[in-house]
């Protein structure tokens, strides 16, 4: 430890303490990426149209969704669902809220689909 | 000397220090974008949802490839909806040249057939047809139309010579019990030929595991609880690679008078399956086999059910009503259940 004293000057131990910072800074987000970001992802015909961030909605709120045949999705925090369709089967407003990762919604008519994803899972993909 | 020699040592921790924080930086980045360059999609194809994700470059392409291709299985072959298709031109005439891919389908769901003793049988679509679970008419019919239903219902009525394929008098095909396991193996074709590194393909939950995972580890697969809702599992299992599919009596369900219908039909009584059985999970490396052998399997129940699996070394989980689970060999060390109310047994 008195060696190392002597070796180190105070403005050295400040260089180290501030490369470790600037590397600490830069590593830190890439560990902590895998936060439990819970995210609606809304696809047309097999193309991502939309994604909304569920975790950070603050005020329930509707849009409508699709092409061929229409739909209101009501988004509140932490869910997202069909609401009301005019589809004929309404299969999709039937699936009810989505809330979990890997929850599906899809309106076959339409072609539309929304699921829910999170990077924190324990699995990959579900067999159902 | 000294005070030359310490400044020395000095700048060469500092270099070294500098080095391996950048190296550190270089390594988490490195594993970050292995992690993270993946494509995620879902569409609807063959009237169920598609789900991708693909790890590794090109993955945008390969999910177009991958619809395109559910596109012309269900166009071209498989759906009876479809009257250009193979099976649909088969329905209509009672006999058609078809395509050799639609034959091969078809003799392999054939040899299912004859070793489950009719558990799985493709000439079940006028039963099918006549329930139309999960369909816009579907309804319970009355026994009479059941009966006459049956008499159409034999798959050793079906004749193939070379690519003709003739079917019974009245006979309808349908190979809804294999189409998703068609779909995965059809996948893994198009995932052999890209440069990608691994990935997951669900198609309507039939699931494709292929290639490395990012982490190297096995591919974590939930199985889902019968009982419960679309994302719960009851159990998960852990593979390299291969194809899973599975049969449950909560998925299509018809409900009249309190009481449900789901859509496994027995080809022999005409009514939806009862083995005691509630979901059954097949591995296999064929799609097709898993696929078809989760319906047969769900027909049998679990003794006979592992039997047959034997006969195609496959392997099989399945869940009774009672919420036993009865796994075979091969997946004793690879399933763990996760959900208490059920519990594993020695099978």
């Amino acid at each position: 430890m008195n060696s190392k004293s002597k070796l180190f000057k105070k403005t050295d131990l400040i260089l180290i303490l501030v490369i470790l910072l600037i590397c600490g800074i830069f590593l830190i987000p890439r560990i902590i990426d895998k936060s439990d970001n819970l995210t609606a992802v809304l696809y047309i015909d097999g193309a991502e149209v939309r994604k909304i961030s569920l975790n950070k909605v603050t005020e329930p709120y509707e849009f409508s969704f699709g092409n061929k045949h229409t739909a209101t999705v009501r988004v509140e925090n932490g869910r997202i669902r069909y609401l009301d369709a005019d589809c004929p089967d309404k299969v999709c407003v039937n699936s009810g809220w989505l809330s979990k990762n890997g929850d599906t919604a899809s309106c076959l008519p339409a072609r539309t689909v929304i699921r829910v994803q999170s990077e924190k899972s324990d699995v990959d993909i579900m067999v159902y | 000397m000294e005070q030359l020699k310490k400044g020395n040592v000095k700048k060469y921790i500092l270099i070294a220090l500098a080095v391996i924080c950048v190296s550190l930086l270089l390594i988490a980045d490195v594993l970050h974008n292995q992690n993270t360059a993946v494509t995620e999609k879902s569409d609807v194809a063959m009237g169920t949802v598609i789900t991708s994700k693909l790890y590794g470059k090109g993955g945008e392409e390969i999910t177009a490839k991958l619809t395109d291709e559910f596109n012309r299985l269900e166009n071209n072959i498989l759906s009876w909806r479809v009257s250009a298709s193979d099976i649909a031109k088969i329905n209509s005439n009672g006999s058609a040249t078809v395509s050799s891919e639609t034959v091969d389908y078809i003799k392999k769901a054939i040899a299912v057939s004859e070793k489950s003793g009719g558990a799985l049988d493709i000439t079940v679509g006028t039963l099918s047809k006549l329930w139309d679970i999960g369909g816009q008419s579907a309804r319970v019919p009355s026994p009479d139309e059941i009966t006459n239903a049956l008499k159409n219902t034999d798959f050793r009525k079906i004749k193939i010579d070379n690519s003709t394929v003739t079917i019974g008098e009245s006979q309808q095909l349908d190979l809804g019990a294999l189409g998703k396991g068609i779909a995965c193996d059809a996948a893994k074709k198009i995932l052999d030929e890209s440069e990608l590194s691994g990935g997951v393909v669900s198609v309507g939950g039939s699931i494709l595991l292929w290639g490395d995972k990012p982490d190297g580890g096995d591919w974590q697969i939930g199985v889902r609880d019968p009982r419960g809702e679309q994302t719960d599992s009851m159990g998960v299992l852990s593979l390299k690679n291969g194809c899973v599919s599975t049969s449950g009596d909560y998925e299509r369900v018809l409900t009249v008078d309190g009481k449900n219908y789901h859509h496994i039909l027995n080809p022999k009584t005409g009514y939806p399956a009862e083995s005691s059985v509630i979901s059954v999970t097949i591995v296999s490396d064929s799609g097709l086999l898993s696929d078809a052998l989760s319906t047969a399997c769900f027909v049998l129940g679990a003794d006979d059910g592992m039997k047959l699996l034997k006969e195609f070394g496959a392997e099989g989980i399945f869940v009774t009503s009672d919420k036993r689970v009865i796994v075979s060999d091969g997946l004793k060390d690879k399933f763990t259940v996760k959900n208490t109310d059920y519990t594993l047994e020695n099978s």
